[in-house]
């Protein structure tokens, strides 16, 4: 039995393909600190969480639009995207990279399915941008930098806020309007 | 566009994260820190808050910090060319000043969390 349909896996490569789009775009922006990011490729992991929750309820589909592992193997494309896109993929900042977006993975995903009729895009996303920037700074400060990398934090912080309200804006914006987002939330693609 | 309760929740969870951690650097900003000097033989932990005159041995003769006001410097060096004299004072985290015949190391720090001086001796 196949672990993805068709279909499904259709819609992973799609997101998956923007996240790497988005990778590139944010690569065109100057970065103090090597891991630090805006976090524009968590966009699509974002607009993923809808495609788990939601049931299609049409005949012939296996009930969900994605099941829960594709929203991981998502995260792990996102993550692979950005390290060649960078050129980090075989340095420390991947670890960083990674261990940030599963974290912020992680906690997206409980904050939308304990908290969901009273959140949406934007809170998931502020709270992604928090513990993924978090989860990144601890690591920095146990294994590389030491205590001093407190003194970077609130850069992080701020930038991650700002760049998560944003971001989620735009993903609530984004998934009203779009007509190929109507067409993956019709089932169509 | 409908901004909910949650939403909001997290704006105000992340804002308040981000102000702790902005006044805690603030605040360690403002403490002084200490002057590490590295000689021939030993190293020396000085507070920046205490001013006072150091006297250094070292393979040359004697070298004198100073401590003032917050800020470290060479005052005098029994070497030929008085080189870290000139260097003038150093107070901030990571600031160095250095007497190469003499082979005394002056460093900075911000406050020490770890390794903090155990006693201090006048």
């Amino acid at each position: 039995m196949p672990v993805f349909t068709e279909k499904q896996l259709n819609r992973i490569a799609m997101l998956g393909a923007l996240s790497l789009f988005l990778s590139t775009v944010e690569y065109l922006f100057p970065r103090p600190i090597p891991f630090m990011r805006l976090g524009l490729a968590n966009l699509p992991v974002i607009l993923c969480l809808d495609l788990i929750s939601s049931k299609t309820g049409k005949a012939g589909e296996p009930g969900e639009f994605l099941p829960l592992r594709g929203y991981f193997l998502l995260i792990l494309l996102k993550v692979l995207g950005q390290g060649m896109v960078n050129g980090t993929m075989a340095s420390y900042i991947f670890l960083f990279s990674i261990s940030g977006s599963f974290a912020s993975g992680l906690i997206m995903l409980l904050a939308w399915r304990f908290l969901r009729p009273d959140i949406s895009f934007l809170g998931v996303s502020i709270l992604g941008a928090l513990v993924s920037n978090m989860a990144q700074i601890l690591l920095s400060i146990i294994f590389i930098f030491g205590a001093s990398a407190w003194r970077i934090l609130p850069w992080f912080l701020g930038i991650g806020l700002i760049s998560g309200l944003l971001i989620g804006l735009f993903a609530q914006r984004f998934s009203k309007k779009s007509r190929w987002w109507a067409a993956i939330k019709g089932g169509r693609i | 566009m409908k901004i909910l309760r949650y939403d909001v929740l997290a704006i105000l969870l992340s804002l308040l994260v981000f102000l702790f951690f902005t006044w805690s650097a603030y605040k360690q900003n403002g403490e002084t820190g200490y002057l590490l000097i590295e000689s021939m033989d030993a190293e020396f932990l000085y507070p920046l808050s205490e001013d006072r005159e150091i006297h250094v041995k070292g393979p040359v003769g004697e070298s004198i910090v100073e401590i003032h006001n917050g800020e470290a410097k060479f005052t005098h060096s029994d070497c030929s060319d008085e080189l870290c004299v000139q260097m003038g004072s150093i107070s901030g985290p990571g600031e160095w000043a250095a007497c190469l015949p003499n082979e005394v190391f002056l460093s900075t720090t911000g406050n020490h969390t770890e390794g903090d001086v155990d006693a201090g001796v006048y």
